[in-house]
């Protein structure tokens, strides 16, 4: 028709801004629907805030529904104050929250961004309060470890070996949830840490709390067999004239591979991982999830594992007896005492048992999940059976509470911020449960002397 | 009690309603624009054939050109460049010499500054001037003649 | 225009069962607010009626006024004391759209006077540079008395009158490549004069008011229409090859671009400064996801400048990203209607005029949410029909008037007459 070109050029122009309207499109549907949940969780985000102003938030509860935190965002009591600190968390308008009270953070105001985004709909179940989230945690356990430690830093974390639920977990040095933003500089300025909960964070070397799993990665892998006896001569020649020396000077002399565990030698630890070489250890470490972090509730810092493939043969020694370059939290080391606990298989640790609204229906229920398969029960039944010698005969014996089958292995780490490190690793019997834990004190010096015991006044809390 | 949660419900109601006569007024408003672009386009496949078309024909100049015919329905240009539609390489032609082109239903001829004049039935054409059916146009030594 | 009506209702509803700012000020102002919206509503009836008597298409108008009863809803919502306010601009807006329409003849006869458009255009966009006073960060105001004006916003109307007359008229100049350069072909410098100078205008505006938004509608508006009208590439290249060259110039030179791209490329390193409101907007629109909180429900109040220039924040937290797309949805279909329009006109100068209006409005809508979804760094400007503001109304309307009065081709007519019938 007429001025064809024209309308040709014009047709041009308007397909050429349909289409970048179109991509506009895309992109705002992208921002919708992809990031719209990170967006709306983010911290400066105020809408949470905005929310929580208005709303009675719910109460953190624990097994035993003894409140562990109540109150409005703005006026938040925390009756377990510094003892379940690394637990609860905190809130505050200013810092936002941590712990339990940022996780739970939803359910705790009856408000979730990913609520609101079911559109109107969800303003039918929002209620004037916010729903209770029951934990796992024992604040009987929890109280008696605190005490146990009082005065000393470290940490401990209480597992239920068969279901992962998280029973205590403790550091020290802690601070008090309810002041914490008007102490805020002193408490993130302080060398001892308060604000981070060592149970998750703290990355220290595991020393001898070690061994089982060395111990059990030998066997498995035909290293060396179970009636092996070992030479303990107190020094082992590592190459490049260094040696592996035993803690205090001692000679185990003869031993086999039960005893080498139950007194902690090193000579034959070291020889086990020589033995196994980078390769081996590689696979022993991996096979027991520490390559992996908790997440989601129990946000976990990752382990820092050494470079098996370029050990030396000192080096490998060295992680053999949980030196050297390895750095794990106590968390894992209360998964690895889980796995021989529960036939080799480690579950998913989790915090959360119930969220339960305020008309007293239960939401969202923890439930137990297994997370990798550490070892083969036989092989968990032998390692366990001989941690158990450690505790009744070995270096463990100040952990023996009678009737809960106590099995245990004591860590003394050495560590370039003084005195050593105990630790205690291990798992018992009570009040019907299998639990797993680990205990360490920071610069507390021997494990067997130092941490066994505070085990100790962990499972007599449980008895009835 | 229920009073508030009979007007919060209410009021869910009335916001789903908000998302709902946003989407039917979209949606119907689509629709019309369809049906009515595929009638215009029935409508107009029926009345296109044929209409708007002119020729110019060559009735002088050399060899190369007489007696050819060009056809257009929306514009085209005469020059002594090679780039024109119609080119006749005559020194008294310019480069780009005059165009036709329709405007309103009417052919127009516009003369581009050319050096020598562009003649329409003997007259000089300044600037634009309308065309009927059977104008001579001439431009240099050539001339054309416009049809409908 | 039942829907239209029903969305009305339902959001009014809404709105004032959820007993927040808007209930309140219903009650204290009860008899204003039904006086306005019967006004409003019976100016709106009115038009279409008159439309319909008069064979005009209604489509355009009607999908006008559903977006400025999206606007008035998100307006009552955002700032209660506002909706009489805007109703009372959406009714004179129809109104304005009315008197185009009625007057479409003797505003058509305006294009014969190209030189005359040129020179209003560049004087009405050069009056803020010079009385102009500085309003949230940019120099594009006129306050007279109690009217504050934005002559931006009528500049734009003069504008693509100036470009389809001027355009129309020389477009078999424009596109006979005469002189080459540098592998481009243009035509005379006397016929590209007028366009050069316009652009030159769009850069000014970008460097000295600081209406970066106005800035790259005017120069989009210009470089779109001059390809249309001359359907050559070299224009169009060396028009973005120069705005590119403006931008990085300006980059280099003037802080308040730097920090306006530095924002878009990371807004991140400083959330609560200077990137304060695009990280605002965002976290809106991500809070309403898919569905929206509802309207009435979420917060968009965090967000600053929320009834105007970041409005579709709001809709993009409480109507979700369906609202959006909805919104966006009318925006390409009335963008539709204005380029069909253009294609269904007999003469060139109307056809530009009608794609010129359909270009403005679309691109308009475009920058901004494009702005608040950082898609591009944010400039201010206001979303067509919706936002709050009597310039940006009364111009849409205007522009609408213009796309729904261009003449059909004769032959195109009589067929429509005939179905009408």
């Amino acid at each position: 028709m007429e001025n064809r070109k024209l309308k040709k050029n014009i047709l041009a122009v308007a397909v050429v801004m349909a289409v970048f309207f179109v991509a506009l499109m895309l992109y705002t549907s992208y921002i919708s629907v992809i990031e719209a949940g990170s967006l709306a969780k983010n911290p400066l985000n105020h809408r949470q805030a905005a929310y929580d102003e208005n709303i009675m938030r719910g109460s953190i509860l624990d097994a035993h529904g003894n409140v562990l935190a109540e109150g409005k965002a703005s006026a938040r009591k925390y009756p377990y104050g510094k003892v379940a600190a690394p637990v609860t968390g905190y809130i505050g308008s200013k810092l936002g929250a941590s712990g339990v009270e940022n996780y739970a953070g939803g359910d705790l105001s009856g408000h979730s961004p990913e609520l609101s985004m079911l559109g109107p709909i969800s303003q039918l179940f929002q209620s004037e309060r916010g729903a209770d989230v029951k934990l796992t945690i024992d604040m009987r356990v929890q109280k008696a470890i605190y005490d146990a430690m009082k005065g000393r830093k470290g940490s401990a974390v209480v597992l239920d070996a068969r279901t992962g639920a998280v029973i205590a977990m403790v550091s020290l040095p802690s601070y008090d949830p309810s002041s914490v933003e008007k102490n805020w500089s002193q408490l993130s300025n302080d060398k001892d840490s308060p604000l981070l909960n060592r149970a998750i964070s703290g990355l220290y070397p595991p020393g001898s709390t070690i061994k089982p799993l060395i111990l059990d990665a030998a066997l498995r892998s035909n290293a060396a067999t179970q009636n092996e006896t070992f030479k303990c001569t107190g020094a082992l020649d590592v190459g490049d004239g260094h040696s592996i020396r035993e803690s205090h000077g001692a000679v185990h002399g003869k031993v086999d591979l039960r005893h080498a565990l139950m007194e902690s030698c090193n000579v034959t630890f070291g020889t086990l991982a020589m033995r196994m070489e980078g390769k081996g250890l590689s696979e022993v470490f991996d096979r027991f999830g520490f390559g992996r972090v908790a997440e989601g509730e129990i946000s976990e810092s990752t382990q820092r594992l050494p470079d098996f493939a370029k050990l030396s043969k000192g080096e490998t020694a060295q992680i053999g007896i949980g030196q050297g370059s390895l750095l794990v939290t106590p968390l894992h080391m209360a998964l690895l005492a889980s796995a021989f606990a529960n036939d080799g298989k480690v579950m998913k640790p989790y915090l959360i048992d119930e969220v339960i609204f305020p008309g007293g229906a239960t939401i969202k229920k923890g439930s137990p999940s297994e997370w990798y398969t550490a070892t083969d029960s036989a092989s968990a039944a032998l390692v366990e059976k001989w941690m158990r010698d450690v505790v009744t005969n070995g270096t463990g014996t100040r952990a023996i509470v009678k009737g809960a089958n106590v099995a245990g292995k004591t860590g003394t780490a050495e560590n370039s911020s003084g005195e050593d490190h105990a630790w205690f690793i291990g798992s018992a019997d009570v009040d019907g449960r299998r639990i797993a834990f680990a205990i360490i004190v920071e610069n507390g010096g021997g494990g067997g002397r130092m941490a066994a015991p505070i085990a100790k006044a962990a499972i007599e809390s449980m008895m009835h | 009690m229920t009073g508030s949660i009979i007007i919060r419900a209410l009021g869910v109601v009335l916001q789903y309603g908000v998302l709902l006569f946003l989407f039917l007024f979209v949606a119907g408003t689509s629709k019309k624009l369809f049906t009515d672009m595929k009638r215009e386009k029935k409508s107009l496949a029926a009345s296109e054939t044929g209409i708007g078309e002119a020729v110019l024909e060559v009735v002088k100049g050399d060899d190369e050109l007489l007696g050819r015919r060009f056809a257009f329905t929306d514009e085209i240009s005469i020059g002594r460049g090679t780039e024109n539609d119609i080119v006749i390489s005559d020194n008294f032609v310019s480069h780009h010499h005059a165009v036709i082109f329709r405007t309103g239903g009417q052919f127009v001829i516009e003369d581009l500054g050319s050096v020598n004049p562009t003649l329409v039935n003997g007259q000089t054409v300044h600037g634009r001037r309308m065309l009927k059916p059977g104008d001579m146009i001439q431009v240099g030594m050539a001339v054309l003649k416009f049809a409908r | 225009m039942r829907n239209i009506f029903l969305l009305l209702v339902a959001a009014l509803g809404a709105l004032f069962v959820g007993n927040g700012t808007f209930h309140s000020f219903v009650l204290q102002k009860e008899t204003q607010v039904f006086l306005w919206l019967i006004i409003a509503a019976s100016v709106i009836a009115a038009a279409d009626i008159f439309l319909r008597r008069k064979h005009f298409r209604d489509l355009p108008f009607q999908m006008a006024v559903f977006l400025s009863v999206v606007g008035i809803i998100m307006i009552s919502r955002l700032k209660a004391a506002l909706f009489v306010p805007q109703l009372r601009w959406l009714a004179i807006g129809v109104c304005v759209f009315v008197l185009t329409v009625c007057f479409r003849k003797k505003l058509f006869r305006m294009l014969r006077y190209q030189y005359i458009l040129g020179i209003l255009c560049i004087i009405v966009l050069m009056l803020p540079l010079i009385f102009g006073t500085e309003i949230g960060g940019s120099r594009n105001w006129i306050v007279l008395g109690p009217i504050e004006v934005q002559p931006s916003e009528f500049g734009k109307l003069l504008l693509i009158f100036f470009l389809a007359s001027y355009l129309s008229e020389h477009r078999q100049m424009l596109s006979l490549p005469n002189n080459k350069f540098l592998m481009m072909r243009f035509a005379p410098i006397r016929f590209m004069a007028p366009l050069l100078a316009i652009w030159g205008m769009a850069i000014l505006m970008f460097v000295a008011a600081r209406d970066l938004g106005s800035a790259l509608l005017f120069f989009g508006i210009a470089v779109a229409m001059t390809y249309m009208a001359s359907g050559s590439k070299s224009y169009t290249a060396v028009a973005v090859i120069a705005f590119m060259l403006a931008a990085v110039l300006s980059y280099h030179l003037f802080g308040h671009v730097r920090v306006r791209f530095d924002i878009w490329l990371n807004p991140w390193s400083d959330p609560s400064g200077e990137a304060y409101q695009i990280v605002q907007s965002l976290f809106a629109i991500g809070s309403g996801g898919i569905w929206g909180t509802g309207l009435g429900h979420g917060q968009p109040g965090l967000i600053p400048e929320v009834h105007t220039d970041f409005i579709f924040s709001a809709i993009g937290e409480e109507l979700g990203l369906l609202g959006m797309i909805l919104i966006m949805t009318i925006y390409l279909l009335l963008f539709w209607c204005g380029i069909k329009a253009a294609l269904r006109t007999a003469e060139s100068s109307h056809a530009l005029l009608a794609a010129g209006a359909s270009v403005i409005l679309l691109l308009q809508a475009f920058i901004i949410i494009a702005g608040v979804t950082k898609f591009l760094p944010l400039t201010g400007i206001t979303l067509p029909f919706v936002s709050y503001g009597g310039s940006s109304m009364v111009t849409c309307y205007l522009l609408l008037g213009i796309i729904t009065s261009i003449p059909e081709s004769s032959i195109k007519k009589r067929h429509n007459l005939k179905q009408n019938d």
